[in-house]
């Protein structure tokens, strides 16, 4: 009974995955030419590009501000959420929202926010500070973090939905005690609620992780193109980067290999970091 | 050892994708792929020729359903199904996709048999890689190939003396100067050196006006970094330097990428020019924010009239000790049409298209209504009444044309390179920052 499921995952799940290891290993200049096998010169030449190693800085900085940004925010607005605040319904279509909204619906939407001539720096001009104006997504200094801050806002809401549904389900009695020794929210939120969903803020936390480290070339696709220079290319821009832009199929699949190693190394970092503690 | 199978090739695009883009759009500049199927019209006399009656033609355009090109082009389909029975079909996709889903469908055999693309990026590498067919003996066969412009064919001509696509539309790409604001800075000569430029950008921002807008983010941006660095080459360094990098080790090149910093750090670019794109430039000049723009002819149509009636075309100034002798434009041709193995081998039913679309009648309508300078010579009596087309006609020896980096730019180079313009943009990038950026694209 199984056998039909199981041809089907190895033909359409691992095939592709295998092929992403072996296409590594060619020299592939373009999907329409012919490749030849060159071992592990691409992974040779990938240690000596500078595009790459600007490539793995940008993912790490990318990972180590929205991440945290996401899942601590997140927490804490789906906590607010289990409070019953007035307009809690409101407030939870409010926080969906950016989830239900396309990517290129939210970057058409940011491109103009953010544009030279768009509402930041319209506001800044209102209220006299048009010195800080910028080519947010076009500045050496300001492109990356203006993906970033993009990333978390689509992010937080949907997480903090994600958080409140969890929490919900923590028994009231856990905070009740609490209450009566005088700890506030804040003590509540993180000395009982974190303990309790530890491990479900380990998936979110690593789901998270997943959407940014392999999804971020979309954004970035749309709204800094990578640049200026390689300013704002990912590890995951770059696979695309390559493949599309530059007809390097086998480099790009070699960088591809990277980013899923990177993939199963900050998986079981999660996992351990965030394992029940009892 | 070749090993590229088209199963390892549908199964590596489909790892690619999954791998780089889970979830991600194709770009915000492309278009809904709606195909366009030509109706018959009913009323017409049948004329079919039979050998062709209830052939079809399929056709990949970068013209896309809101510009004059495609609206002839259209008509041209609706008229061959009502003449010869020639159903033609044509899927718009604009901007960069456009050379990636031919490429794509290609892998898949399926490619339209004529792709409406310029000569730049990928497209230039389709002829080496026999996903399009030389025109040149499919131009011969058709009766073509002494119609149209020597100029044109040898621009899209390689070193084997193959045409790489039917030649169609040409385009000129000046400085646009508005008089009005220039006035208003107490200038009434367009500048014709650098340092006139320099004296006039000074006067325009104690004027309180902005000198001159680009889409620094995109490839206006990277055309006129090429362009002003390029006023310190000659033809053949620019063409060496573009074709095979080594930007920082070229004297002239550097000098070049120095002219433009001191441009930029004068103040002639808009504020935020680095974030803004080619709508957005024309936008800008179209609204009288900025007194210069460089933009090529295709931008004429959608200029406002009052605009048009105080704008004079001119070249970019060139900096002292120039190998040009006159302010620099580019003039070359755009959009024109690539056969594809597919369209090779439909090649009486596609030379009907490519023949209809240079019937005299089509190449006036490219002219008047497309602001094109057709590939094929114009009908005696056609009257070009547009009045920037009629000063871009008339530059002549006003202005030196220079050679058009995209033929010479690798095709895989072609995207890094933008993205390397586009830090020259920013403020506090120097010469050396910028040449290193421009090298690193050109990395194997």
């Amino acid at each position: 009974m199984a056998v039909p499921a199981i041809g089907w995952y190895l033909l359409f799940m691992i095939g592709p995955l295998v092929s992403v290891f072996y296409i590594a290993l060619l020299n592939w200049p373009g999907l329409i030419s012919p490749s030849t096998f060159t071992a592990l010169d691409n992974f040779t030449k990938l240690a000596q590009d500078h595009v790459f190693w600007s490539a793995v800085e940008n993912t790490a900085i990318q990972l180590a501000i929205a991440i945290p940004a996401i899942t601590v925010l997140g927490f804490m607005l789906g906590y607010f959420l289990t409070l019953n605040p007035r307009g809690l319904t409101v407030l939870r279509i409010a926080l969906f929202t950016p989830a239900l909204i396309s990517l290129s619906a939210r970057s058409a939407i940011f491109l103009a926010i953010l544009s030279p001539q768009g509402l930041v720096n319209g506001v800044f001009a209102a209220v006299g500070l048009g010195d800080w104006s910028h080519a947010w997504l076009a500045e050496e200094s300001t492109a990356l973090a203006s993906v970033i801050l993009v990333d978390v806002w689509s992010g937080i809401g949907f997480t903090a939905v994600l958080f409140s549904a969890r929490l919900g389900a923590v028994p009231n009695e856990s905070y009740e005690a609490a209450v009566i020794d005088g700890a506030g929210h804040w003590k509540r939120m993180w000395l009982i609620a974190f303990p309790i969903i530890r491990d479900y803020f380990g998936v979110i936390t690593m789901l998270q992780f997943l959407w940014m480290l392999f999804g971020s070339a979309g954004s970035i696709l749309l709204l800094t193109h990578g640049g200026p220079a390689n300013n704002s290319t990912t590890l995951s821009f770059m696979v695309y980067d390559e493949a599309f832009n530059q007809s390097k199929v086998g480099y790009s699949q070699a960088v591809g290999v990277v980013l899923f190693l990177v993939g199963i190394v900050g998986m079981i970092a999660i996992r351990r970091a965030f394992r029940p503690t009892h | 050892m070749s090993v590229g199978t088209t199963a390892t090739k549908t199964i590596a695009l489909g790892a690619i994708l999954a791998i780089a883009t889970a979830g991600c759009s194709s770009g915000a500049a492309s278009e809904p792929p709606a195909t366009v199927a030509a109706t018959a019209a009913t009323t017409a006399a049948p004329t079919a020729s039979a050998s062709l009656d209830g052939s079809k033609v399929t056709i990949l355009s970068q013209w896309t359903t809101d510009t004059p090109q495609y609206k002839i082009l259209s008509d041209v389909a609706t008229s061959l199904k009502a003449s010869q029975g020639i159903t033609v079909e044509i899927t718009p996709n604009s901007g960069t996709d456009i050379q990636n889903v031919f490429e794509a469908s290609t892998l898949a055999g399926n490619e339209a048999d004529i792709a409406i693309t310029p000569l730049v990026d990928k497209a230039t590498t389709w002829l080496d890689k026999g996903i399009t067919v030389d025109v040149k003996p499919l131009l011969q066969e058709w009766g073509l190939l002494e119609s149209i412009k020597p100029d044109a064919l040898a621009f899209f001509a390689d070193t084997s003396g193959a045409i790489r696509e039917v030649p169609y539309e040409g385009y000129v790409w000046p400085v646009w100067f508005n008089m009005d604001i220039l006035a208003v800075a107490g200038i009434t000569n367009v500048p014709t050196s650098i340092d006139e430029l320099l004296a006039d950008v000074t006067k325009l921002k104690a004027a309180g006006k902005v000198p001159f807008v680009v889409g620094g983010s995109d490839w206006s941006g990277q055309k006129l970094f090429e362009q002003i660095v390029q006023g310190q080459l000659s033809d053949d360094q620019a063409a060496t330097v573009l074709s095979k990098g080594g930007w920082c080790g070229d004297p002239n090149a550097m000098k070049g990428i120095e002219s433009f910093v001191q441009l930029r750090d004068a103040g002639f670019f808009i504020d935020g020019v680095a974030g803004y794109t080619a709508d957005q430039m024309n936008a800008a000049y179209y609204g009288e924010q900025v007194a210069m723009v460089s933009a090529g002819s295709w931008a004429f149509a959608a200029a406002p009239p009052a605009v048009m009636a105080h704008t004079t075309l001119g070249g970019l100034p060139v900096p002292a000790g120039s190998p040009h002798a006159s302010p620099t434009d580019y003039q070359g041709w755009g959009g024109g049409f690539h056969v594809s193995k597919n369209g090779g081998e439909n090649k009486d039913a596609v030379g009907a298209v490519i023949k209809a679309m240079f019937a005299p009648e089509i190449l006036a309508r490219l002219a008047v209504e497309a602001n094109s300078l057709p590939a094929g010579n114009l009908p005696a009596d056609t009257k070009i009444d547009q009045p920037l087309m009629q000063q871009a006609v008339g530059l002549g020896t006003s202005v030196t044309n220079l050679i058009i980096p995209d033929t010479l730019v690798p095709g895989p180079v072609a995207q890094p390179m933008i993205r390397a313009t586009s830090l020259a943009y920013s403020s506090g990038k120097d010469a050396q920052a910028i040449c290193s950026a421009l090298d690193g694209a050109y990395k194997q």
